[in-house]
């Protein structure tokens, strides 16, 4: 290996993103293919780009128990911000409350910015779970 | 022919006539006026000149009737008809007018001459006799001259003049100066034991004497206006030609404290207490603090049925909102609260106002009255007001001696009414003492309410006259229309709640008036304050983004408030003012900058509408579900 090639590894490293002979998806990549799936709906592709250890049955139903409330008209990825192996996706969505998920109709749709924490393992990004937090007012009516 | 025979031969002539007679115990109004009566009485005919003679003198031959006279120029015949009382006379004409001969007939109602004093200064006391002079509308006066037709005043009813003292050697105003008979005059000694050396006519509070002369000029001006000694041939008239004037002076011409003026009052009750028949106390003074000593003052004076005339203040405000003036502003039933009008009935431009404030309006412009060194001179201000309602009040003392109460529902239900009043003064109207001399106590009257505003819901207690033991069947009490739950009913006051659909304007102002079967009651008005919607709200952060969810239910567009605090009891500067369309309005509430953990929010909107908040929970950015937190309409 010339000395080219170790300073284009040690470069790549840095900022890391993949290797050029990485098999693995960029980062945007990753995530419009997260988004682009919860746009069709399609909930069982949208949930393979969570974290390994989050993939349980009782992690697709913490997963689908919020996305089936909402249904996504489309969103737009305002940043990416990637330090390490952690990362953080400004996404602003478009959405509609289904009906039934609240006791009140809205049809008006609805358009919120999140930071979706994203994760690096093994070369892949993932959508970083996070299912130890609890919001307070989940017990709420 | 005797009287039998005359009455059957008109029962004979006029059938109906008999039903009129058997119906005679209730006269009709008319028969209650003076009429020239005696053996005969007159009648007023105009018979139809398509009449034929012959049934012109049948009619008159069956009334035993004679023509004694005929004003060609109106086609008015006098005819003087035998009488036999009220009654007949009653029924008698009720039978001329159904003759088919005749046209129209009424009684030859006697007309008496307006009193008008002396005075030479009389022409230009407009507020007593408007007659269009200095520019003036004709009749926007007190309609003194009617209301002297009935009393021109009583020396037995004494008006405390607290003020600036009264030049007691004005000839003008000698004559009706109040006498201490328990005081002997000039002798240096306190004869009465009241702590009181020769107050003789009333003291100096603010040199603890009994020499309440006058050396600003403000107290004399108002005695006059209340009393100055009437049809004497001297100045002016007072609004009494006859009454008695104690002069109590608690302040210079820089003003007077109120603790003097506690001392003023204290003396009022004591000579009160002694037999001295004090009526009225013309208050012509204020400012903005409220006392509670003198609200206590007040109240004592109306427990021994004594009325209260304040001047409204001069500040070209409204009472309460943009402006305070105490007492005027004390609600009390024994304080009449009084703005200042101009000689065309308009409110004067530098008069306070407030519906919930303000009882009446009474002339002070340009007012003529007496001034120190036997002069004269022109004042404005509602301190000229005032003392026009004092003056009122010792009328009605001196013919009715009412009670506090009947005092003020004579006031305020004879006041007349003025269209540029109307919701700027109680009653909606300018004094008028010949109204309230001779106005109908009947069907209920509200004197107040309390509270004045409220959202939908709020209890609200009417305090007044004759609504009736309990809530007989058409009894209500209406909200621009709307019937309110009733929660309590007395005869002198309701507790109703403010009806939820009660539309109000754009002023967010409801008429409010009390239906009972013995009718209906003045309208009084009621500020119904936006809906409040209530939520607990913790500030957004990662883990939670929260949206206000309105809902506009109406036709047209309505504005919100969007507030946000610790506590709905720290007012605080609305934090967004939304404008609903037809439709939902969502608020990202994230962006209000809240801090801390035990926020409320809370929207008012002066239409009913929806209020809610959809909470947005997350982890590391993944929705994990929706709550939903309705509001609570308080």
């Amino acid at each position: 290996m010339g000395l080219r090639t170790l300073l284009l590894i040690i470069a790549l490293a840095v900022c890391g993103c993949a290797p050029f002979w990485s098999r693995q998806e960029p980062l945007d990549t990753r995530v419009h293919g997260y988004w682009n799936a919860l746009l069709k709906g399609d909930t069982k592709t949208a949930f393979e780009y969570f974290e390994p250890n989050f993939k349980t049955p009782e992690g697709y139903a913490l997963f689908i128990s919020g996305n089936r409330q909402v249904s996504y008209l489309g969103y737009n990825i305002q940043k990416l911000e990637i330090n390490g192996g952690q990362a953080t996706a400004s996404i602003s969505r478009t959405f509609k409350i289904m009906p039934g998920a609240l006791p009140v109709m809205l049809d008006k749709p609805l358009t919120m910015t999140i930071a979706q924490k994203w994760t690096r393992q093994d070369g892949t990004w993932y959508v970083d779970a996070d299912d130890k937090s609890k919001n307070p007012f989940m017990d709420k009516p | 022919m005797n009287t039998k025979t005359t009455l059957a031969r008109i029962f004979l002539a006029a059938p109906s006539l008999a039903l009129a007679l058997a119906l005679a115990a209730a006269l009709p109004a008319w028969a209650q006026a003076p009429a020239l009566s005696g053996e005969t009485f007159e009648i007023l005919v105009r018979t139809k000149a398509t009449a034929p003679a012959q049934l012109k003198s049948s009619l008159l031959t069956r009334l035993q009737a004679q023509s004694a006279y005929h004003n060609s120029e109106f086609d008015v015949q006098v005819w003087k008809v035998p009488s036999q009382g009220k009654a007949s006379e009653a029924a008698i004409l009720d039978a001329v007018r159904a003759d088919p001969a005749v046209d129209w007939a009424e009684p030859n109602y006697l007309r008496y001459p307006s009193k008008t004093p002396n005075d030479p200064l009389f022409s230009q006391q407009w507020h007593l006799l408007n007659r269009g002079q200095q520019g003036g509308l004709p009749g926007a006066d007190i309609q003194a001259a009617a209301a002297w037709d009935s009393t021109t005043g009583d020396r037995r009813v004494v008006v405390a003049v607290v003020d600036t003292g009264i030049d007691y050697a004005h000839p003008d105003i000698q004559g009706n100066l109040w006498v201490n008979p328990r005081e002997i005059p000039g002798n240096g000694k306190d004869d009465d034991g009241n702590g009181y050396v020769d107050d003789y006519h009333g003291i100096d509070a603010t040199a603890d004497t009994g020499d309440p002369m006058d050396d600003a000029g403000h107290g004399t001006h108002v005695a006059g206006i209340i009393g100055a000694v009437g049809d004497n041939g001297v100045g002016v008239s007072g609004v009494n030609w006859r009454v008695s004037l104690m002069a109590l002076k608690f302040m210079t011409a820089d003003g007077g404290t109120v603790a003097d003026e506690l001392k003023c009052l204290a003396y009022v009750l004591d000579q009160h207490s002694k037999g001295v028949p004090v009526r009225v106390v013309n208050a012509s003074f204020g400012s903005g603090g409220a006392s509670r000593f003198e609200e206590e003052a007040i109240a004592k004076l109306q427990d021994a049925g004594i009325m209260v005339a304040a001047a409204a203040g001069n500040d070209g405000g409204e009472l309460g909102v943009s402006a305070n003036n105490y007492p005027a502003q004390y609600r009390l039933m024994n304080i009449i609260s009084v703005a200042a009008s101009d000689a065309r009935d308009t409110l004067a431009s530098f008069s306070n106002y407030g519906f919930y404030s303000v009882d009446l309006t009474a002339p002070g412009v340009d007012i003529v009255s007496t001034y120190p060194n036997a002069a004269y001179r022109l004042l404005s201000g509602t301190s000229m007001a005032a003392p026009q309602v004092s003056g009122a009040l010792a009328l009605l003392s001196a013919a009715l001696n009412p009670g506090v109460l009947e005092a003020r529902e004579r006031l305020l239900r004879g006041a007349a009414p003025k269209a540029g009043l109307d919701g700027k003064v109680f009653s909606g109207g300018r004094l008028d003492v010949a109204r309230a001399l001779g106005v109908a106590l009947a069907g209920p009257y509200i004197f107040d309410l309390s509270p004045t505003s409220g959202p939908p819901g709020t209890p609200v207690t009417l305090k007044g006259v004759r609504f009736g033991t309990a809530p007989l069947p058409g009894s209500q009490v209406d909200f621009d229309g709307k019937a309110a739950s009733v929660v309590s009913w007395r005869d002198d006051e309701i507790v109703v709640a403010v009806p939820a659909d009660a539309a109000a304007g754009q002023s967010g102002t409801l008429k409010v008036q009390a239906r009972t079967p013995g009718g209906d009651s003045n309208t009084v008005l009621f500020r119904r304050s936006a809906y409040r919607y209530f939520l607990p709200y913790a500030p957004a952060d990662a883990s939670r983004q929260s949206v206000l969810i309105l809902c506009n239910y109406s036709n047209e567009t309505v504005s919100a408030n969007v507030f946000a605090g610790p506590s709905d009891a720290w007012a605080i500067k609305p934090v967004a003012e939304v404008l609903l369309p037809l439709d939902v309005v969502y608020r990202n509430v994230g962006s209000y900058n809240l801090s801390g953990d035990k926020n409320l929010l809370w929207v008012e909107s002066p239409q009913d509408i929806g209020v809610d908040l959809m909470l947005f929970n997350y982890a590391n950015g993944n929705l994990r579900g929706l709550s939903f937190i309705p509001s609570e309409r308080r």
